[in-house]
């Protein structure tokens, strides 16, 4: 009888690389009479980790299977005569090289980026200050749990009027938006990571003779540090579409207004072209943040 | 002369779900400066709350804690605490670990480094002063861990457990370790343990707690010398003194 992982065609890389886990095909010594065990399977396997080689390749895979998708999608569209066609990849390329061209990409590129990075700096400056204060003091805790927790279920877009009236309609109110739509996450999560300090850490610099601010400073803030930046890249998708509804109120520049914009021309192959742009900036975004992790916290790896 | 350590009355009450907890009732001891005494007793008797309180960790609910005749009111370096594991810093080295409580004092960078290469030397891990704790065997990082809480010459060294995760090898060379360091250094050492052996073997005084509420039900002096190895752990006396206090721990936990 041949159990489903068995029938995953073996792979002399993998095997080489998982040795331990891969019986030998001739066992040297008697011969067995027979099998025992569940074999935990290479590309079967419940947890741990596959081979360099079998990762790359099945991140090959998933792209590939959406960039499939996507051309059945352009294919079974084409023949349509509403208008409503999917651009093909080739169109979207098309379009992402005249957007560069003209200039009009990297200005969009500038005026978002410094919309997030605003936004999103102050968001992600004001969480780790409360958050670790909410994680180490108790009292600071009491004090802001509430409010934190009613605060982060108001959905931020719902004050833009309010912030156009008070703030006018240039960079402030779009910067707000994004501070206030993710920044009630950031206090929350890092509140939730300064907690994760362990007990006797603290105990254990206190009994010798840390004050209470060289114990946050030498000891929760270092601890916390790799669980702030997952914090940051997990909440960095929330700032991202922040900047969306913040770029619908008037704006001349940005990648959110050009999709906006280009879709109510129907011109969905530039729609498309921002919004591949929009999907590599989030996986860049995400490996840079991934890598800070890594240098910032070499004993956590 | 005053003692190093007197404990007068205490009591530990923890308000617990079922009402209050008795913990602690009325622990009357003093240690003699220079001393090494072990605290006994089953799970669950209080010892290791008794050492927190000592170390100021927590607050007893009466009773008073004086070291030199001074109250304590709170953690202080005067008082190291080797806890049972995990309490180094992940992201120090073993250097920057030891340095900590060097730092907290305000020493000169010059003068920490020398304390903690000297502190390495008698720990014997000055090749390893610039590891993380976890590339550090489990034995390895207990000897930080002490040599953190010695590096700063305290008046009391507080064990808790110190070696209850470690396999029976790591855990005997720990013990001429700590009986070496303790000879050197003279301190005074209180530790709380449930290994009788251990505690037989490395203490001068064995305190014998009753369970919960922990009282202090028996001082058991131990007779060997300074200068035992661990061939007096064969000796007939040795086994003696520790099915005593067997018997005690047994009867106290039949009544």
């Amino acid at each position: 009888m041949t159990a489903p992982v068995d029938s995953v065609p073996a792979d002399p890389v993998t095997d080489v690389a998982e040795a331990p886990e891969a019986p030998a095909a001739a066992p040297a010594g008697p011969q067995p009479q027979g099998r025992r065990g569940r074999p935990l399977g290479t590309l079967g396997r419940i947890r741990g980790t596959l081979p360099l080689s079998w990762r790359l390749g099945l991140g090959a895979l998933g792209m590939a299977g959406v960039i499939v998708l996507w051309v059945m999608a352009a294919r079974a569209t084409a023949g349509a005569d509403t208008g409503v066609r999917v651009p093909t990849p080739a169109a979207t390329w098309d379009a992402l090289r005249d957007l560069w061209r003209s200039g009009t990409l990297s200005a969009d590129l500038a005026a978002s980026g410094e919309r997030m990075l605003y936004g999103y700096g102050i968001s992600v400056l004001i969480g780790v200050v409360v958050g670790i204060a909410m994680g180490a003091f108790p009292a600071a805790e009491g004090t802001l749990e509430a409010p934190i927790g009613f605060l982060r279920y108001i959905p931020a877009s719902a004050l833009t009027p309010m912030m156009v009236l008070w703030l006018g309609v240039d960079e402030a109110p779009k910067i707000t938006l994004i501070v206030v739509g993710t920044v009630f996450f950031n206090i929350l999560m890092v509140a939730d990571v300064a907690r994760a300090v362990p007990r006797e850490l603290i105990d254990a610099a206190s009994t010798l003779g840390a004050s209470r601010r060289r114990i946050v400073a030498r000891v929760v803030i270092p601890h916390s540090l790799p669980g702030i930046v997952d914090v940051t890249r997990i909440n960095l998708a929330a700032a991202w579409l922040m900047l969306v509804v913040a770029e619908l109120l008037a704006s001349d520049e940005g990648l959110a207004v050009r999709i906006v914009r280009s879709g109510r021309f129907l011109h969905f192959d530039t729609m498309f072209a921002v919004l591949v742009v929009f999907g590599v900036i989030g996986m860049v975004s995400d490996l840079a943040l991934r890598g800070l992790r890594w240098l910032v916290a070499p004993w956590d790896r | 002369m005053t003692p190093k350590l007197a404990l007068h009355g205490l009591v530990k009450r923890f308000a617990t779900k079922g009402g209050d907890t008795l913990a602690l009732d009325g622990v009357d001891l003093e240690v003699e400066a220079g001393a090494f005494v072990s605290l006994v007793g089953t799970s669950g008797c209080g010892k290791s709350t008794l050492l927190n309180i000592v170390a100021g960790l927590e607050q007893p609910t009466a009773g008073t804690v004086l070291v030199d005749g001074d109250l304590v009111v709170g953690p202080g370096p005067d008082r190291g605490v080797v806890f049972q594991a995990y309490s180094l810093f992940p992201w120090r080295t073993v250097a920057e670990n030891i340095g900590f409580g060097l730092e907290c004092a305000r020493l000169r960078k010059a003068e920490r480094r020398r304390r903690v290469a000297e502190m390495l030397g008698v720990v014997g891990l000055s090749e390893f002063a610039d590891r993380l704790p976890r590339e550090l065997s489990g034995g390895m990082r207990q000897r930080v861990a002490i040599a953190r809480a010695l590096v700063g010459e305290p008046d009391l060294l507080l064990l808790d457990e110190p070696f209850g995760a470690l396999d029976l090898q790591t855990r005997q060379s720990l013990h001429e370790f700590l009986r070496r360091v303790w000879l050197r250094t003279g301190a005074t050492v209180v530790m709380v343990t449930h290994d009788v052996g251990e505690a037989v073997y490395l203490s001068e005084q064995v305190v014998v707690l009753t369970k919960r509420p922990g009282t202090v039900s028996e001082i058991i002096d131990v007779p060997f010398g300074r200068s035992r190895g661990p061939e007096v752990r064969r000796e007939q006396r040795f086994l003696a003194i520790e099915d005593e206090i067997d018997d005690l721990l047994r009867a106290r936990r039949a009544s």
